[in-house]
């Protein structure tokens, strides 16, 4: 995670608006990583993830001149992604149901991927992978984006207190699954 | 700048607040220990965050881009651009004056004709439409009014004439700096409106508005010296001599008595006649008589056509 404080962003948000594009690729290299890992929660779809953090980039860029300096600078790519991955998959269930509805489960099901069924990290992504989508979206912003508690609320269009419940349920889960898994490593 | 970052680290400050302290500490420490462990999906890729880069930076660097926003105002701006020439030319009045030395002669869309005065000007909207048929006028013009449903409306500095089919003259004038328009009636029948009060005119009556007000009732008039500024004008285009003689009576507000003339044949006869510059009313009925091979006897009132004594 790229260190970054809200007077940067402002400053940024103030030089982006004046079409600087220096200020513009400074945003990118702070922000990227957070939002590409907000993508891949949205989407199981690595490439897409790709594909949805250039747009959303393109499309901070086509709206520069209607930036609000004021405002986090960071909350709006959060919400352009999230806008931009929900139009992606609307689109694509419209397209499943149009085609072959029956593969509509198969995308939707988690993906197996190969995790090192040993390591704990693994583990965890397994988990995290298997929550509710709302619940693993808040445990997400909240681990990794760097977005306040309102700001997260916000975004999602939810009360804080909602925010709240989702990553108090995301941790006793966790906590569930990590006693387990240890006791499960315990015994012999 | 640290706040931030350290926040990732941290659990959002309050979360917990409702959960029992004992599972407080709890929580909070599964927080830490997952927060360390990477557990994003999947692993970003250089090669791929490059490509991205390099495209977004391929395409902000673009000096000029037509994003939506740009192409939509230039859109509107255009369309407004050619609505409001448009409208310009179909709303913007027509406006006709007659040269210096000579007057001129108005076709209106309606089909009623203007003949306008030296020095004066006329004007009136493209397309004529609307609840009225409404000319502007300054200076001095005749009108003859094409007969029609809608009233037809002649706009001077101080009054509204509101005819429906008719023939008058209107001058309009500053007297010591006073509006005034006059108007004298051929045929049919007028109403002059001032802003304070008007009047109705009927034939040969002459009235003027003064600033807002009608001057005094109608006046009869001959309407001779009115009307003389249009005789070198006056045309007859294969007409009947009948005709010609009622018009000239009617133009100068004289008698012409054709009763001398037992033949009607002789009145039915068409002619073309195209008057010089400032005949007088003598001067006409001499010249038609003598393309007509009649005579004529000047009386009180105007004058008698007679057959010829050769005839």
């Amino acid at each position: 995670m790229t260190e970054h404080g809200r007077q940067e962003l402002a400053e940024w948000a103030r030089a982006i608006r004046a079409s600087d594009h220096e200020a513009f690729a400074s945003l990118y290299e702070a922000t990227h990583s957070a939002l590409l890992r907000y993508a891949w929660t949205l989407i199981q779809d690595e490439d897409a993830g790709y594909d949805v953090l250039q747009e959303a980039y393109m499309k901070l860029w086509g709206m520069r001149r209607r930036i609000d300096p004021t405002r986090s600078l960071e909350a709006l790519l959060f919400r352009i992604v999230r806008n931009i991955a929900y139009k992606r998959y609307r689109r694509r269930r419209h397209q499943l149901q149009l085609l072959r509805p029956l593969e509509e489960e198969a995308v939707a099901s988690p993906i197996t991927e190969e995790v090192h069924a040993d390591m704990l990290a693994g583990r965890v992504k397994q988990w995290v992978a298997a929550m509710p989508p709302r619940r693993r979206e808040v445990f997400e912003l909240s681990r990794t984006s760097g977005l306040s508690h309102q700001e997260i609320a916000e975004l999602l269009g939810v009360s804080p207190k909602t925010v709240n419940n989702h990553l108090v349920a995301a941790l006793r889960e966790l906590r569930d699954r990590l006693n387990a898994y240890n006791a499960d490593q315990a015994s012999p | 700048m640290n706040e931030r970052s350290e926040k990732n680290n941290q659990i959002p400050r309050g979360a917990l607040r409702d959960v029992a302290e004992e599972e407080r500490e709890e929580l909070a420490t599964v927080w830490n220990q997952v927060v360390r462990l990477d557990t994003g999906r999947y692993a970003p890729d250089a090669e791929r965050l490059r490509q991205v880069k390099a495209e977004l930076s391929r395409r902000t660097k673009r000096p000029f881009q037509w994003d939506t926003r740009l192409i939509w105002t230039t859109a509107a701006f255009v369309a407004l651009l050619c609505i409001s020439l448009s409208a310009y030319l179909l709303l913007t009045p027509v406006t006709l004056t007659s040269p210096g030395g000579g007057t001129q002669f108005v076709k209106l869309p309606d089909g009623s004709g203007v003949e306008l005065n030296a020095n004066s000007a006329l004007s009136y909207h493209r397309w004529f439409i609307g609840e009225a048929r409404e000319v502007t006028l300054q200076g001095e013009a005749f009108f003859e009014v094409i007969t029609e449903e809608r009233p037809f409306l002649v706009k001077t500095h101080n009054a509204t004439v509101v005819v429906l089919g008719t023939r008058f003259n209107v001058v309009t004038s500053l007297t010591e700096g006073v509006p005034v328009t006059e108007v004298f009636l051929v045929q049919g029948r007028v109403r002059i409106q001032g802003a304070v009060s008007g009047t109705v005119l009927g034939p040969r009556e002459h009235s003027r508005i003064v600033g807002e007000e009608v001057e005094s009732l109608p006046q009869s008039d001959s309407g001779v010296e009115t009307l003389a500024w249009r005789m070198h004008a006056v045309s007859f285009r294969d007409e009947t001599l009948g005709h010609i003689f009622a018009e000239i009576a009617q133009l100068y507000g004289v008698q012409v008595s054709t009763v001398g003339i037992g033949d009607d044949a002789i009145l039915a006869q068409r002619l073309t006649y195209i008057a010089p510059r400032k005949m007088t009313a003598a001067a006409l009925v001499a010249d038609i008589c003598r393309i007509a091979g009649l005579r004529f006897r000047v009386t009180q009132q105007g004058y008698d056509i007679l057959q010829s004594d050769t005839s």
